[in-house]
């Protein structure tokens, strides 16, 4: 579980010494829980508790990363059972399942389909990210390893044969696939594989007591960078022993469970609608990977969007750009306004200036997603903030005038932004956004 | 302090231990400068705030510091070692009347503020010296 500051600051010499460059022992540990600065600053630290903090401290569930420079994705990394007891951090790919039963003409129109699913929403590009493919003895994986790779998604690579899944992890180059020996596979098998391509694998077993057991003899010779995958034939054992892996790593510091999680609604179904289902369970307790058989759009995409709603930072208030926004087309007289950016605000404000049909100039601030009231009593907008962005966004050079709209809320700033900006007017706004097409239709520079 | 409960945000003063004084300060917003802690108001308000709950940080009301309530598992406002003289300035009265209550009339001549120091090796010689009820009492961590 994440460290409290005061559970850090028991382990610190309590000297306040200086030397991490906070005023107070206390002060870091703040700062280390928040995770911005590094426990490794404080230079008066025993070896003793640090080996101690850093234990306690590391995450319960490892993080697997997969895929190149390009494709990345990380998988588990989770610290809570709820999104609001803090965060769900990665969320978990999806995939298809290109099984070597199916016939070439199937593979690359599934292929096809996967690669051309792409939806852009909210300023974020929505995809899946994941191809599993499966050897079944038919001479024809690789080839087929071949045409996944190409595609650039990150890769499940699936096999019996060792020798089959080293030769398809060459292919594989500039990128990790990650690896699944299938079948009754000795441990010993599973290291030897893990070792000689140095990549993630899957341990599977039909009982947690199984895997548990492997994953402490793998990671005692070293190989950490596993993925469990308990075989279910039902979609009940399935959500029973994802949640009983995720509170055992969670809850009950079980370090051997304390790895990414692959389900396969593929294996459990071929009824496509079904596995949807299945999937979607899934994504909402607790798989770190998701592969399904094929993928349309009207199944994809609302698992996209769960997985988005879900896997949002509760914690960070929905946040615009910070920079210079054009509305209509403003000229070299148009009105220039300033707002925070917080994003229900800037819809807002950017609304009614487009209501007032005023082409205009939007200042949006970074005040770390608080409105505007909000961020000027946290100090997240001030003069200062402001004056730096107007020369920053090059204004000056875009607009004859030189008066800048205030909202009227924060009244109290004008002053001293006038210092800040020397030769230009502040003019105070409207209080409410209702009222900024009348303001704007009276305006003139 | 163990299971603090969090604020929207707009507490008007942050409470937080002081370990190495076996004891509290709290500070009000409009305190600009640096406390015994080491962290501002602005700092602190980032950890108690908007669902956060931080042990042994507490966001809280002036109007409590002299309420019965305050700080009650802690064992009250005995606990108090510092706070900026602003905030001692303007709850006086009510602080006064409540130090008669818990029995410790002198108390609030006890608590330090900002001129006898900010960081807690400045502020626990004057707490030594006037014997501030916190120093005796069971350890805070
Ligand atoms: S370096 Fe360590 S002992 Fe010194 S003040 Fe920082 S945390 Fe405390």
């Amino acid at each position: 579980m994440a460290l409290k500051p005061l559970d850090i600051f028991k382990h610190l010499p309590k000297t306040n010494c200086k030397e991490c460059g906070f005023p107070t022992c206390l002060a870091f540990a703040m700062q280390v829980a928040l995770g911005k600065t590094e426990l490794a600053n404080c230079t008066q630290l025993s070896e003793e508790s640090k080996k101690r903090l850093s234990q306690a401290s590391s995450p319960p569930i490892r993080t697997i990363t997969l895929g190149s420079e390009k494709s990345k994705v990380n998988l588990g990394g989770e610290t809570v059972m709820f999104r609001h007891e803090k965060t769900f951090y990665n969320p978990p790919p999806i995939g298809i399942l290109l099984s070597e039963g199916l016939s070439d003409e199937e593979i690359d129109r599934r292929l096809e389909k996967f690669c051309s699913l792409i939806y852009e929403r909210v300023g974020l590009t929505l995809q899946g990210e994941v191809i599993a493919v499966e050897d079944k003895g038919q001479g024809r994986f690789l080839a087929t390893v071949k045409k996944a790779f190409n595609t650039g998604k990150c890769l499940l690579l699936i096999s019996p044969e060792a020798e089959n899944l080293i030769k398809a992890a060459e292919i594989c180059q500039g990128t990790k696939p990650l690896l699944f020996l299938a079948g009754q596979v000795p441990t010993e098998k599973l290291a030897q594989v893990a070792k000689a391509t140095s990549l993630p694998i899957v341990v599977s077993s039909n009982t947690l007591e199984g895997i548990a057991k492997m994953t402490a003899v793998l990671s005692d010779q070293g190989v950490t960078d596993l993925v469990i995958y308990p075989e279910v034939n039902s979609v009940g054992t399935l959500l029973k022993n994802l949640v009983l892996i995720r509170r055992a790593a969670i809850h009950g510091g079980v370090r051997q469970l304390g790895y990414p999680v692959l389900a396969m609604p593929a294996r459990l179904t071929d009824d496509l609608l079904t596995q949807t289902m299945y999937a979607c369970l899934a994504i909402a307790k607790y798989a770190s990977l998701v592969i399904l058989s094929d993928l349309s759009g009207e199944i994809l995409f609302p698992l996209l969007l769960e997985r988005l709603n879900l896997f949002t930072d509760p914690q960070r208030p929905l946040a615009t750009v910070q920079g210079l926004y054009e509305i209509g087309q403003p000229g070299r007289d148009a009105p220039l306004l300033v707002t925070s950016n917080f994003s229900l605000t800037y819809f807002i404000v950017s609304g009614e200036i487009q209501n007032s049909r005023v082409p205009a100039y939007l200042l949006v601030v970074d005040t770390e997603g608080l409105s505007v009231l909000t961020a000027w009593a946290a100090d997240k907008l001030n003069a200062e903030k402001i004056a730096t962005l107007v020369k920053q966004t090059k204004i000056e050079e875009k607009i004859d005038h030189r008066t800048l709209i205030l909202p009227g809320v924060v009244a109290g700033i004008a002053g001293e932004l006038e210092e800040e900006l020397p030769g230009w007017k502040i003019l105070l706004g409207p209080r409410e956004a209702a009222y900024i097409p009348v303001f704007l239709k009276n305006w003139k520079p | 302090m163990v299971d603090p409960m969090t604020t929207c945000g707009c507490c008007e003063c942050v409470a937080v231990v002081l370990p190495l004084c076996n004891g509290v300060m709290t500070v009000n917003r409009d305190y600009k400068g640096d406390t015994p802690c080491g962290m501002k108001f602005t700092t602190l308000a980032g950890t108690i705030g908007g669902g956060k709950q931080t042990p042994g940080f507490l966001g809280h009301s002036k109007f409590n510091i002299t309420q019965n309530k305050f700080l009650a598992a802690e064992g009250g406002l005995r606990r108090l070692v510092w706070m900026p003289k602003m905030l001692k300035d303007e709850i006086m009265e009510r602080l006064q009347k409540r130090c008669q209550e818990i029995g410790c009339p002198d108390l609030p001549e006890k608590i330090a503020d900002e001129t006898v120091g900010i960081t807690e090796e400045q502020i626990l010689p004057f707490l030594q010296e006037r014997k501030h009820p916190a120093l005796e009492m069971e350890p805070l961590i």
